[in-house]
């Protein structure tokens, strides 16, 4: 179980300090998928980076199963806003990537790897570049790459914001599809309010700058399948996404 | 995969126009050259100009031939070329190893930064006569010059490209738990290619002028010293002769660093 306890944040610049989060307390179950919806710069990054271990709060602390996070964990892994694949790397050297940074890659870590990517359509692009993918197969390589170092706990750092509106809907569905057959706990960041609601269990929304949690909704669809397009149509999403729209208050 | 299709009428035109385009380009790069030669001897024949000063291509002509004869062309450009490739390639390493350091300890980069940008805009020639007195008067001294004029824009070069490798690719890595060295070798080198090439195009423009000038400060042979030489004799067929060599050899090298370039770029898939 993953906690946040109390985890404030104060960046600081010549000009001053800068107060990013107030005071956030949060316990994210196993298996969860939780969505941060928050007002642009309210600091839902931060918050990430500071679960990431990339960061040190200023109060407060993160653990999880009731251990300390004091700096990157390979229990942890965070998929970035861009795919960030490396263009010099074929697919499966960007896959690699993670493991790379641990140890030498064994046979058995190229298996596993090349396994992922055939179970999740991306077989024949194994030696290709990432050029010559489209940028909702990125997406996918770029989550492979972060499933391939077989972390508890996902971190999504708005992964879709890059990609058009029609990719984005369809990559969101694989991702939460491929996330769901992994098992993995999850935590996105996004500011899209109907990306939030169609993908997570429980959505969580943050207030401006300092940042304090405003409310939480546990997400409850009559929808039959977990697939975000399915859940788009359960008739309570409108609801869900009325209430936290009045709630992110947008001017 | 497109290409095996049956082109369009079209397509063909602007494939024609594209040809076109480049033999016309090449006709009129050999004739203004053919053109400038013909006129160049034409007055040199018709007295509208002094030769003895103004030199002429039959008179260049015969005095590479001459030096052929000799059997000392070989030697003068064995000498230039060769401070040439060993300054460019001391002052690529040492440019390379210095811009690393300087990305490793960024308290030092900001520290030196001011040096730097001094030593930057000093003419690294006015050096000349302390290297010569340090170096001793030979090809030491020359090569001294060359990585003096070169190793300092490397650096900066070599360096901003590090300094501006993509933040997104490094907090990636870093969040896999990368060490410093894995952020170098892994993200901020590779990223850096087309930097490094672009980086040693500008290094052999400026190795060219580091051994020249060196050349002309001291030496008993290479091109710079016949061009010298030729100068102060009044022989300016000689000095004319040696630039037609420089011209040929620099073009050459700096050919060799584009192929390069064309290699490594399809390497990197950027």
């Amino acid at each position: 179980m993953l906690k946040l306890e109390r985890v404030g944040f104060n960046y600081h610049t010549p000009e001053g300090e800068i107060q990013a989060i107030q005071e956030v307390s949060l316990d994210i179950k196993d298996g969860e998928f939780l969505s941060i919806i928050g007002p642009s710069g309210c600091g839902k990054s931060t918050l990430l980076s500071l679960i990431g271990g990339m960061l040190r709060p200023s109060a407060g602390r993160v653990t999880i199963d009731d251990q300390e996070i004091t700096g990157p964990d390979p229990r942890i892994a965070w998929m970035p806003q861009r795919d960030q694949l490396f263009p010099w790397r074929t697919i499966l050297g960007n896959v690699l990537i993670g493991i790379e940074v641990k140890r030498q890659p064994t046979l058995e870590d190229r298996r596993k790897a090349i396994a992922l990517l055939e179970k999740y359509g991306l077989g024949e692009f194994i030696d290709r570049y990432p050029n010559q993918l489209s940028g909702g197969m990125r997406q996918r390589a770029a989550l492979i790459r972060t499933l391939a170092v077989e972390p508890q706990i996902l971190l999504l750092d708005e992964p879709f914001s890059a990609l058009d509106y029609q990719t984005r809907l369809t990559v969101a569905d694989e991702v939460r599809m491929i996330i769901q057959r992994e098992q993995k706990t999850s935590i996105l960041v996004t500011h899209d309010i109907s990306e939030g609601i169609s993908m997570s269990d429980r959505v969580v929304v943050l207030s401006k700058r300092p940042s304090v949690i405003k409310s939480c909704y546990d997400v409850e669809l009559s929808a039959v399948s977990v697939s975000p397009m399915a859940r788009r149509d359960a008739p309570e999403f409108g609801h869900y996404f009325n209430r936290i729209w009045k709630e992110l208050d947008v001017q | 995969m497109n290409a095996q299709k049956k082109i369009s009428p079209g397509h063909q035109r602007y494939l024609d126009n594209i040809k076109k385009t480049e033999k016309k380009k090449r006709l009129w790069q050999i004739s203004l050259l053919l053109a400038f030669l013909i006129l160049w001897e034409l007055a040199g024949q018709m007295r509208w100009i002094d030769p003895f000063i103004m030199s002429q291509p039959s008179r260049v002509w015969n005095s590479l031939a001459n030096l052929v004869r000799e059997g000392s062309l070989g030697l003068h450009i064995a000498v230039t070329t060769s401070e040439t490739l060993i300054g460019f390639a001391l002052a690529t390493i040492i440019g390379l190893a210095a811009a690393i350091a300087l990305w490793w300890f960024p308290l030092a980069a900001k520290i030196l930064d001011p040096y730097l940008v001094v030593l930057n805009a000093l003419p690294k020639i006015a050096l000349g006569p302390i290297l010569i007195v340090w170096a001793g008067a030979g090809p030491k001294a020359i090569i001294a010059v060359t990585v003096l004029v070169t190793v300092v824009v490397t650096i900066i070069n070599l360096y901003n490209g590090f300094i501006q490798t993509d933040e997104g690719k490094i907090h990636l890595l870093r969040s896999f738990g990368a060490s410093r060295s894995q952020i170098f070798l892994k993200v901020v080198m590779p990223a850096n290619v087309p930097n490094l090439i672009s980086a040693l195009k500008i290094n052999i423009g400026l190795a060219w002028v580091g051994v020249i000038v060196g050349e002309f400060l001291v030496s008993r042979a290479g091109l710079g010293y016949l061009i010298v030489y030729g100068g102060q004799v009044f022989k300016l067929d000689l000095v004319m002769a040696s630039i037609f060599i420089l011209c040929l050899l620099t073009a050459l090298m700096y050919y060799a660093v584009v192929y390069l370039e064309e290699i490594t770029m399809k390497i990197w898939h950027s």
